[in-house]
């Protein structure tokens, strides 16, 4: 990852967030690769389903105010 | 009767149901080594999850059993599946997925060049509390006062204080905006991810970049431009104590 704070050149960090405000915003951190690490199709199957389950913890957290 | 409608209404003669079929086939051949309890315990799991998760976990699976699948993604996706199901629930103190300061001191224990990376960030982190507090303390500005002038709460700004959590870049702008500082005042590196914000933003259709994002594009040509869309890494709650 290149760009902004918290990792090392040559990494990349995935993750998908909820949109509110910082810092009370939530992020789920999908995966953190390095940045020669192939998005191969069962790489990008894995992040998506990541993906589906933080958005539904997020959105479930959220609804209920526990998180 | 009654078993036919049942047959007929879930098990569509169609290529979806196949798959399905062929997927819990594999779900199955899976479990079969394991003990009784730890099946049905899974199985309970997968039921209780929403319609969108068990499609995932069936996705998965198909990951798994594909021959094109690496053992390093093999991995990541039976620990997908651990965590969708929320599996090992008391190696996260009870809570959902990883925690991010645990799984950054594990890696950085892994890998040196990580480990530079992540003792620097908190160092900067620790010299950002400490020049937002002298800056606070210099132009006597309360915590609710700096607050409502960069457009969080007092709270976030306690938690920056007390390195609760750490600032997105954008709000270290506010911060700096609200001061009447620099942003490299309040965090030195901040420049890097100026440059490259430059980057990203001349990627957007119809846009036209400043002779400033021009050269900040130019000095940034020689590192390895990301494939992905990266962003400064938000704010990281961590554990107190």
């Amino acid at each position: 990852m290149t760009d902004g704070f918290g990792l090392a050149d040559g990494f990349r960090v995935i993750f998908c967030e909820e949109p509110q405000g910082e810092p009370e915003g939530k992020i789920c951190v999908l995966s953190v690769m390095r940045a020669d690490e192939a998005f191969s199709p069962a790489t990008l199957e894995i992040l998506r389903a990541r993906e589906v389950v933080a958005r539904e913890r997020l959105n479930d957290l959220s609804q209920s105010e526990e998180w | 009767m009654a078993n036919t409608l049942l047959r007929d209404k879930l098990l569509h003669d169609d290529q979806q149901t196949v798959a399905r079929l062929d997927a819990l086939a594999c779900l199955f051949e899976w479990m079969r080594s394991w003990p009784h309890a730890e099946r049905r315990r899974f199985l309970a799991r997968l039921a209780e999850c929403s319609d969108a998760v068990q499609q995932v976990v069936i996705k998965l699976l198909g990951v798994i059993k594909s021959p094109d699948t690496t053992p390093a993604e093999r991995h990541r996706a039976l620990m997908t599946i651990a965590d969708a199901l929320f599996i090992n629930p008391d190696e996260t103190d009870g809570g959902y997925g990883q925690d991010l300061a645990v799984s950054e001191s594990y890696a950085a224990a892994k890998v040196p060049r990580l480990a530079r990376e992540v003792e620097k960030m908190n160092t900067q982190e620790a010299a950002f509390a400490q020049r937002l507090r002298e800056l606070m303390q210099a132009k006597r500005i309360s915590q609710q006062e700096l607050a409502d002038r960069a457009q969080c709460s007092q709270p976030a700004i306690s938690q920056m204080l007390n390195r609760a959590c750490r600032p997105q870049k954008k709000t270290i702008l506010k911060l700096a905006e609200a001061l009447n500082v620099q942003a490299c005042d309040l965090w030195p590196d901040i420049d890097v991810s100026d440059a490259l914000d430059a980057v990203a933003s001349f990627q957007q259709p119809g846009y036209v970049m400043t002779p400033e994002e021009a050269q900040a594009l130019a000095d940034t040509s020689t590192r390895n431009p990301p494939k992905i869309r990266a962003k400064s890494l938000p704010s990281r709650p961590r554990k107190q104590g």
